[in-house]
């Protein structure tokens, strides 16, 4: 089921990046080692968007099937940490990324070691996490059977004037999950 | 299949869904013909929830019968989507911070995240707690009334591994050492393999994302408090006091997914806030030079004074 991203806020600079629509991808039921998720951009405008790389911005979020938030392996986002400029930028996502497109091309995921992303006018990209875990306290805990709800909330940042924003927020989405082992 | 979360689905908000999304049924974005599939969520918005009930169940009969997604397209319901101008405004559904429920930062929250090898410093926004009071609502059920909200957060600086803190003339300073520790503090600790930096400065550097971290969760306190007072409620039976109510909102899973939930839209606010901080010449370079300027002019004038050997980072 894809679902959209709703503005949660939008910043007085939007308009650098109304072209844009970000989604939510998560196919329902799943069978396998993992449930898989896509968050993705699409550059529905008529002019290529520089963004912050919106990869290493989104925050993906899992609930139980009593809608209890389960904690997920994140890396805190680049802008944030601080790190001598002379380091390669580097995407790090706390999920392992099977799957990465860019501007309609499947891509390797190294190619998303970018601090901005140009997104193509009527091009999608997107990357795809395996959650295999959640957290509880210290302690990675495989994902059991039964249902969950998988959402995000998205941070888009034009590369151009970073005053230029937008938060966005999906639906939590419904996925029945039965584990399988892993290919 | 269990009725769990799509039960939930059917009859009320799938848990998590923030309330945000209700008030503004005017402010859906532009939604483009190219992306594919089913927009349960805009079709609740535009259709309401008996289409969106609708379609879930049709769903379930998919899913029930074994098929897989793609048969999800063909129960596709039409639905007339009315874009939304640009405008510079934003979002006709965009938080009004006016509305802003009082806030506090708290520090000293433990990281969630360590520092990688090569990093010097990392403030985070590590959760936000909410005192709430009770109300019963027109249903009789009790609901949460926010009285205000905390943002927690951590902050970690550090030299990097194998890197000293420069004292200066007095200090650690040498003949030997003295252009290097200029080149150190000059780039701003940047350049590859750099041994001389300054704590202070990084300390700095960091202070500089803080002062984001309230502006950003007073601009979503509304919405995040819109949030909790919305998707929570116990039955008016099942406490007898407000006192009581309170504790069974808290425990409620609804709850938790509110403030986790919260947690997320202030990163995502201190993440808009934040952007442009690292823009060179910017804020934080501004903030660490403020430090290590005038211990370069220490450094300088002992090289001068000491008749050492000329830096390049030193002035003539």
């Amino acid at each position: 089921m894809r679902v959209l991203l709703r503005d949660l806020e939008a910043s007085a600079a939007t308009y650098r990046l109304t072209g844009l629509v970000a989604f939510v991808d998560v196919a329902s039921p799943q069978r396998g080692y993992a449930v898989h998720v896509q968050f993705g951009v699409v550059n529905e405008g008529a002019a290529t968007i520089s963004v912050l790389n919106p990869f290493d911005l989104v925050q993906l979020r899992l609930n139980d099937r009593e809608g209890r938030p389960l904690r997920l392996a994140a890396e805190a986002p680049s802008m944030l940490v601080h790190r001598p400029a002379s380091e390669p930028w580097k995407l790090r996502t706390g999920l392992p990324i099977v799957e990465a497109v860019l501007n309609d091309e499947e891509i390797a995921t190294s190619s998303l070691d970018v601090p901005v992303v140009e997104l193509l006018p009527g091009r999608t990209s997107a990357v795809t996490h395996a959650i295999t875990e959640h957290l509880a306290e210290t302690t990675a805990v495989h994902l059991s059977d039964g249902d969950y709800a998988v959402g995000c909330i998205a941070t888009l940042i034009s590369a151009v004037d970073t005053g230029a924003s937008r938060i966005l927020e999906s639906p939590m989405v419904p996925v029945q999950f039965a584990r399988a082992p892993a290919p | 299949m269990s009725t769990g979360t799509h039960a939930a689905a059917e009859e009320r908000p799938t848990p998590g869904s923030r309330a945000a999304d209700r008030r503004s049924p005017a402010g859906s974005p532009p939604v483009p013909a190219r992306v594919a599939g089913l927009d349960v969520w805009l079709l609740q918005k535009l259709a309401g929830n008996r289409a969106t009930s609708e379609l879930l169940s049709a769903q379930r009969k998919i899913q029930q019968g074994g098929e897989e997604l793609e048969g999800l397209e063909k129960t596709a319901v039409p639905v007339a989507i009315r874009p939304v101008e640009a405008t510079r405004t934003g979002d006709p559904g965009a938080i009004d911070s006016s509305l802003a429920k009082p806030t506090t930062l708290a520090g000293g929250a433990a990281p969630s995240h360590a520092l990688g090898a090569t990093a010097y410093g990392l403030t985070f926004p590590e959760s936000v707690t909410a005192d709430i009071d009770a109300n019963k609502n027109a249903a009789g059920d009790w609901v949460p009334v926010v009285n205000s909200l905390t943002g927690n957060y951590s902050q970690q600086v550090r030299l990097l591994p194998g890197q000293t803190e420069v004292t200066g003339p007095g200090g650690n300073t040498t003949q030997a050492n003295s252009c290097t520790q200029v080149t150190g503090l000059k780039t701003l600790g940047n350049t590859a393999g750099n041994p001389w930096y300054m704590l202070a400065a990084v300390q700095a550097h960091e202070n500089v994302h803080l002062t984001r971290f309230k502006p950003a969760l007073d601009a979503v306190s509304d919405a995040i408090a819109t949030d909790i007072e919305t998707t929570v409620k116990v039955p008016g039976a099942s406490a007898a006091t407000k006192a009581e109510a309170i504790t069974k909102l808290k425990a409620e899973p609804a709850f938790a997914t509110a403030l986790a939930s919260a947690k997320s839209t202030w990163l995502a606010k201190v993440l808009t806030l934040v952007a442009g901080d690292h823009a060179a010449g910017g804020p934080c370079a501004t903030a660490e030079h403020t430090v290590v300027d005038p211990m370069v002019t220490n450094i300088c004038a002992a090289v001068k004074s000491n008749h050492w050997p000329a830096c390049p980072g030193c002035p003539p």
